[in-house]
């Protein structure tokens, strides 16, 4: 990493350590000699931590394609000479870190990082709970984090330096339960989520609110432990004997499917609904999936340029297909990149105010566009999970005007 | 200050020597007693905060273990299992709050549901409801006893240390999760304190370099942990002790462990100014003692030094008094050592050097003597050749300036002090190169040369009459040439203005004269009138006698003779040609006047005019003659005035007029004439003698002051000298000396022709006044001659043209109005060269003729004229012009 003949300062200052208080505070002006003679060698780096869950089930819909996205963006901006901060170029450099699926995990991952990795800022946890664990970390340290992902308001309110990118839970509540109701003309709704989520219960509240004072009935709401042995059909039986003709699953990928197919063998031949947090590419291999919709922070099929861009790019490195949280932190990783060039500094505070007035932004994700403050005002694409593998983009709910 | 005084005095090098040395000395055996001293007290403090660090991890993992078979024991009463069964928290909160706060700490106690994580007790009632299910130590604690190490918490970031523990029902099946949030700042209080001179803090950092103790945490300066050569050690994972700056950066003596169970850091420190007072103290004390001790043997040196130097000092100053020029002085001599000897050897030198400055000091108040003098003799030359107008320059033979007036300065252009010593080559202007031609020439032949050199200013060039001589050497050596040059042309300009100026002056004068002449010529102008009138009338009465008519006709004639006399001595004085020289006798001059003075003077005044036999001939101008003549004897006749008196005029030839002592021989060498005129006035006074010669000075009310002057500037302008005699009460002479001229040769008068003979021949008169014309027309025809006559020159020209052939002569009046007499001659000679004329004028010929040059058949006649004049002259005029032409025929008939 540095030249041979600079030695890293930990080991230089190790050894001296010890030395009297005079000769030591000598040792250091040397060191700093010797540090500042060979300083022109390095580029200036900015350091950027990227928290995600690489390993385990969330690995496939959440943290590799994050890690991609965030690869991909940092090769680019460092492949066209880096950042520039007041007319000077500077690498980026990405430190991953795995983190397991507990807020203390996240927060312990973002405080390592800030920490021991001096990063200037932090992109991720990709989802609520986690970016919950790790903000209040980033906003006590005065750090930049970015959440792409997180849709819980707690992960922003009342923050400076905490952003996000994707639209918050409400917003998908109220824009699923309208869409049921106008477009599916569906009258009778039951939700199934998890109890210990925040994510589910605001969803649904949403949902529930929107949908009754269109008209509708929300039938049931059953709740259920992830503690749990993976049976839910003592929920689904109850909330079937409702007579349901649309339910709602707000739940992460890793229940989905389950869900789905034990409320097919019960007898449900309704329509499910589905968050932003359903993996619609794996649902789709299952018929009895076929039909549902599915709000999602991503139209992959848009005709915006830098959309087509980022998917070509995207295919020449990976065989998998391009997901919304790669999107999603690809833009992260170029916003940050240009606050920090508008800020002309590194530092946080600029950074944060900068992003904040930031104007008009056309990621990938969604023309983003933060108005002063750190939720941005986005869009939401409807998908619907087609027989075929193929995914029906229903609409696009357009960002509310300004 | 210090160098000068450690070079001048031996005592001072002695005693700095000893103190450098001595001081050294202390502060190093200081430095390292101190060095010594602080290596003891930091290897024993080191010593103990090693031990004090085993001693709080001990006591932190027994605070631990307290807590944990607290949670433990709780978690295993079967109150708890039944508030979870029945959901009756009331009773379990019962229970908590009879836990010994001091025992166990915990900032949150909660009760968390299996399955599901759902808070249904805590001691923070905001949070029961909430869900705990993702939590580690939820997770581990279903299953046993758990300690979820030092870790940030979901909510804040603050560090927690939690011990969970499950509550299993009778089936061993877990129920539910029993958690501490332990309260960190207690389990940093409960580490020992230790109180003393040396005061020991201990703190715990977690792995994150974060202080765990909630009254350390999360302070804005520490928002990225602390830092410190002994965190970062411990962080490493290892222990050690050692001196460093703490993360506050003020130096400490530290001790650090690594406790890998909590994943802290444990760390000591001590202040090392605290640490090292007892050092530091001793590092004073030895250098306060130590320096007392050195300053006290310095002084110790100092006196003996004093002691030993003190002789040495006394001759030194005796010296310096010697040197200061007191010779008396002596230097005392103790004992007989070496300083005494080098004391008696300094008397000697004194009493030796004491004669011989008396001896220099006469020499030099000689010298000096000799030199004030020089340089007041230079002065003084210097002053004498600057206030002369001539160039006085003396130049060395290397061709230096050595002397130069304040002429030569302003001519060069330089200021006086820069010349001197200047190369000539190297002054503006042409002057350096002209004199050092000179200085040359006289340098090789050594003898005096003299030459007329241009020399400019810059503004004008002069000619200096220049003279170089050679200076020598009292052997004869020459040495320099001196240089004296004279402004020839500001003598000459000099000249000229005062000549200028005298004539100014006898202008003004002469018509002063003129108003005191007027007064003479009414006079005698009476006379003459009353005369005429008196034989006119005569006649009138007596036409029948023929005989008494013409005496009354010569009365007039002769009346009338004396006024044209009158009139010709007044335009001679009147003069309008001034400065014309010409061989006069004086007599006829002074003749003239005396009447002309006598008619305005009172007739108690006699003129006396003495006796001239023989004629006096000078050449001057007539006119002036008359001026000098008429003020001195004015003047006499002034002096006496209203008394009975007699001014007295005498002319004579002398041999040469009396010279004074100061005055210069005149440039007449020959004989000289003397006009005296003396009166019997009062004399005059010393004022009027010093002042009667300015223009302007008169003593008389009516008189302008010209007189005097311009008599002098007169007298002065012929060559002429002026005496003066006075004596108050016994009169005034004034005596005029002038050069005697040569009498003129005898004129030859052409041949008188007698009027008889042919007297045919014809006249044409031209002149614009009728009653002269008709005279003249009347004169010539009573000759025998035919008369033409005109009034103007044109009328004039065109007669002569109709009469040419028959006109042998013309009469012609100078002035008249359109062609004048002279332009008339011009034409007419053109036509009859050999014509002859006669001019009339009733100037004086020399103003209108000066360019006319005069020849054989032209005469002159000055109005009025005689009718016997004008008939004699053109008689003659006309028989000589008809001879010529006979003579020539006859030659050409021959």
């Amino acid at each position: 990493m540095r030249a041979t003949t600079c030695a890293p300062p930990d080991s230089v200052l190790s050894n001296i350590a010890f030395l009297s208080v005079r000769v030591r505070s000598f040792s250091a002006l040397a060191v700093m000699l010797l540090f500042a003679a060979c300083a022109p060698k390095e580029p200036p780096v900015i350091r950027v931590g990227l928290i995600g869950m690489f390993i385990g089930q969330m690995g496939p819909t959440s943290g590799i394609p994050a890690r991609e996205g965030a690869r991909l963006a940092v090769d680019e901006i460092n492949s066209a000479g880096g950042v520039m901060i007041n007319g000077v170029a500077h690498r980026i450099e990405l430190i991953e870190r795995e983190v397991d699926d507990r807020p203390d995990a996240a927060a312990l991952a973002a405080r390592s990082l800030i920490n021991l990795d001096s990063v200037d800022a932090i992109i991720g946890p990709q989802i609520s709970a986690l970016a919950i664990g790790a903000a209040p970390v980033a906003e006590a340290s005065e750090v930049l984090m970015i959440s792409p992902m997180a849709s819980n308001p707690a992960v922003t309110a009342g923050r400076r330096f905490v952003f996000r990118l994707a639209f918050v839970d409400a917003f998908q509540g109220a824009v699923l339960a309208r869409f049921a109701y106008d477009s599916l003309s569906h009258r009778r709704a039951a939700i199934l989520h998890d109890a210990a989520s925040a994510y589910g219960r605001d969803i649904s509240r949403l949902f529930k609110e929107t949908f009754e004072s269109l008209g509708g009935r929300v039938v049931g709401i059953e709740t259920f432990n992830v503690d749990d042995p993976a049976d839910w059909r003592p929920q689904l039986r109850r909330l079937l004997a409702r007579n349901p003709d649309a339910m709602l699953l707000p739940n992460f990928a890793q229940y989905d499917s389950a869900q789905v197919r034990q409320a097919r063998e019960l007898g449900f031949r309704g329509r499910f609904l589905g968050s932003d947090s359903w993996d619609v590419r794996a649902l789709a291999v299952r018929n009895n999936a076929s039909g549902s919709i599915v709000v999602g922070n991503w139209d992959r099929q848009s005709s915006r340029d830098v959309v087509r861009t980022f998917i070509a790019k995207w295919e020449l490195r990976h065989p998998e297909p391009a997901r919304a949280t790669g999107a999603a932190t690809y833009d992260a990783v170029h916003l940050i990149a240009l606050a920090m060039s508008r800020a002309g500094t590194k530092r946080s505070r600029a950074v944060a105010d900068s992003l904040r007035n930031f104007g008009m932004y056309e990621g990938v994700i969604s023309p983003l566009d933060f108005r002063g403050s750190n939720d941005p005002v986005r869009g939401a694409a409807i998908l619907e999970v087609s027989r075929n593998e193929e995914v029906w983009v229903r609409g696009f709910v357009p960002p509310p005007p300004r | 200050m210090i160098r000068h005084l450690l070079r001048r005095s031996l005592s001072a090098r002695l005693t700095s020597a000893f103190l450098t040395l001595s001081v050294g000395t202390v502060v190093l055996a200081t430095y390292v007693s101190y060095r010594e001293s602080e290596a003891a007290l930091r290897s024993r403090l080191e010593e103990r905060l090693d031990i004090f660090a085993e001693e709080d991890a001990s006591e932190l993992a027994h605070w631990l273990q307290r807590h944990r078979s607290t949670v433990s024991f709780l978690a295993n009463l079967p109150t708890t299992l039944s508030a979870v069964t029945r959901r009756d928290t009331a009773m379990l909160g019962n229970v908590l709050a009879g836990l010994d706060a001091e025992a166990f700490s915990a900032t949150e106690l909660l009760l968390l549901e299996v399955p599901g994580g759902r808070v249904l007790y805590s001691t923070r009632e905001a949070n029961i409801g909430t869900f705990g299910v993702t939590q580690l130590f939820y997770v581990e604690g279903r299953e046993e006893l758990f300690t979820q190490p030092i870790y940030p918490s979901g909510d804040g970031g603050a560090p927690t240390l939690t011990v969970a523990a499950p509550v299993k029902d009778a089936n061993g099946r877990t129920r539910a999760v029993l958690a501490a949030h332990l309260d960190l700042r207690e389990m940093e209080l409960a580490l020992a304190k230790r109180p003393g001179a040396v005061p020991i803090d201990a703190y715990l950092v977690n792995q994150f370099a974060e202080f765990v103790s909630a009254d350390r945490f999360g302070a804005a300066e520490h928002r990225r942990g602390v830092r410190s050569d002994a965190i970062n050690a411990a962080l490493e994972g290892r222990s050690g002790v050692g001196l460093y700056d703490d993360y506050a950066g003020n130096p400490v003596v530290g001790a650090w462990r690594w406790l890998p169970d909590y994943r802290l850091a444990l760390i000591l420190e001590a202040p090392q100014d605290r640490a090292f007072a007892p050092a530091r103290r001793l590092l004073w004390i030895s250098l306060v003692v130590g320096l007392v001790a050195a300053l006290t043997l310095t002084l110790g040196i100092v006196v003996i030094t004093r002691r030993l130097t003190r002789p040495i000092v006394a001759i030194t100053r005796a010296a310096e008094q010697v040197a200061g020029g007191q010779f008396s002085v002596e230097a005392p001599v103790e004992g007989k050592d070496e300083l005494a000897m080098l004391a008696t050897a300094f008397n000697a030198m004194t009493v030796r050097l004491r004669t011989l400055y008396g001896e220099l000091g006469a020499q030099v108040a000689a010298t000096r003597e000799a030199l004030t003098q020089a340089q007041a003799s230079r002065a003084l030359l210097q002053d004498v050749v600057d206030n002369t107008t001539t160039l006085v320059l003396v130049i060395g033979h290397d061709f230096a300036v050595r002397l130069a007036n304040a002429r030569v300065a302003a001519l060069a252009g330089l200021p006086p002090e820069r010349l001197l010593g200047a190369r000539l080559a190297d002054l503006p202007g042409t002057i350096g190169m002209s004199i050092a031609a000179l200085v040359r020439e006289v340098r090789d032949v050594r003898a005096p040369a003299e030459r007329e050199l241009e020399l400019g200013d810059g503004h004008e060039t002069h000619t200096w009459q220049a003279v170089a001589f050679p200076l020598t050497l009292a052997d004869g050596t020459p040495y320099a040439v001196g240089v004296v040059a004279t402004d020839l042309t500001e003598r000459a300009r000099l000249e000229a203005d005062r000549r200028e100026r005298d004539a100014s002056v006898q202008q003004a004068q002469k018509l002063e004269s003129l108003g005191i002449m007027a007064g003479g010529i009414a006079h005698d102008f009476n006379n003459i009138l009353g005369a005429i009138l008196g034989n006119v009338d005569l006649a009138q009465t007596m036409l029948d006698d023929p005989a008494e008519v013409n005496d009354a006709l010569e009365q007039i004639a002769a009346a009338s003779r004396r006024a044209s006399e009158l009139t010709r001595q007044m335009l001679a004085y009147a003069g309008r040609a001034s400065l014309r020289r010409e061989v006069l006798d004086l007599r006829a001059v002074l003749t003239d006047i005396v009447p002309l003075v006598r008619a305005g003077q009172p007739k108690k005044i006699e003129f006396l005019v003495q006796q001239m036999v023989e004629p006096l001939w000078v050449e001057a101008d007539p006119a002036q003659i008359s001026q000098v003549a008429l003020n001195l004897l004015t003047n006499a006749a002034e002096a006496i005035g209203s008394e009975a008196g007699r001014v007295t005029l005498l002319a004579s030839h002398v041999e040469a007029p009396p010279l004074s002592d100061h005055e210069r021989p005149p440039e007449h060498t020959g004989a000289w004439i003397r006009i005296s005129v003396e009166d019997t006035g009062s004399g005059l006074t010393d004022e009027v003698r010093t002042r009667m010669f300015d223009p302007f000075f008169s003593t008389k009310s009516s008189g302008r002051g010209l007189g005097l002057s311009a008599v002098r500037g007169i007298i002065r302008s012929t060559g002429g000298i002026l005496r003066i005699e006075s004596a108050t009460g016994r009169g005034t002479r004034f005596d005029v000396y002038l050069p005697a001229a040569a009498a003129p040769a005898a004129t030859t008068e052409p041949p008188s022709i007698t009027p008889t003979g042919r007297r045919a021949g014809t006249v044409l008169v031209v002149d614009d006044e009728e009653v002269l014309r008709r005279i003249s027309r009347r004169t010539l025809e009573l000759a025998g001659l035919k008369v033409i006559d005109a009034p103007d020159g044109a009328e004039g020209l065109a007669r002569f043209k109709e009469f040419a052939d028959v006109i042998s002569l013309v009469v012609l009046d100078i002035t008249m109005p359109g062609m004048g007499g002279i332009e008339l001659l011009g034409e007419i000679r053109k036509l009859k060269p050999d014509l002859p004329a006669i001019i009339a004028s009733g100037y004086d010929r020399a103003d209108d003729l000066s360019s006319t040059t005069p020849d054989h058949w032209t005469r002159f006649l000055q109005k009025p004229f005689g009718i016997h004049t004008l008939r004699e002259i053109s008689l003659d005029l006309i028989a000589r012009s008809r001879e010529a032409r006979d003579a020539r025929n006859e030659v050409g008939a021959a």
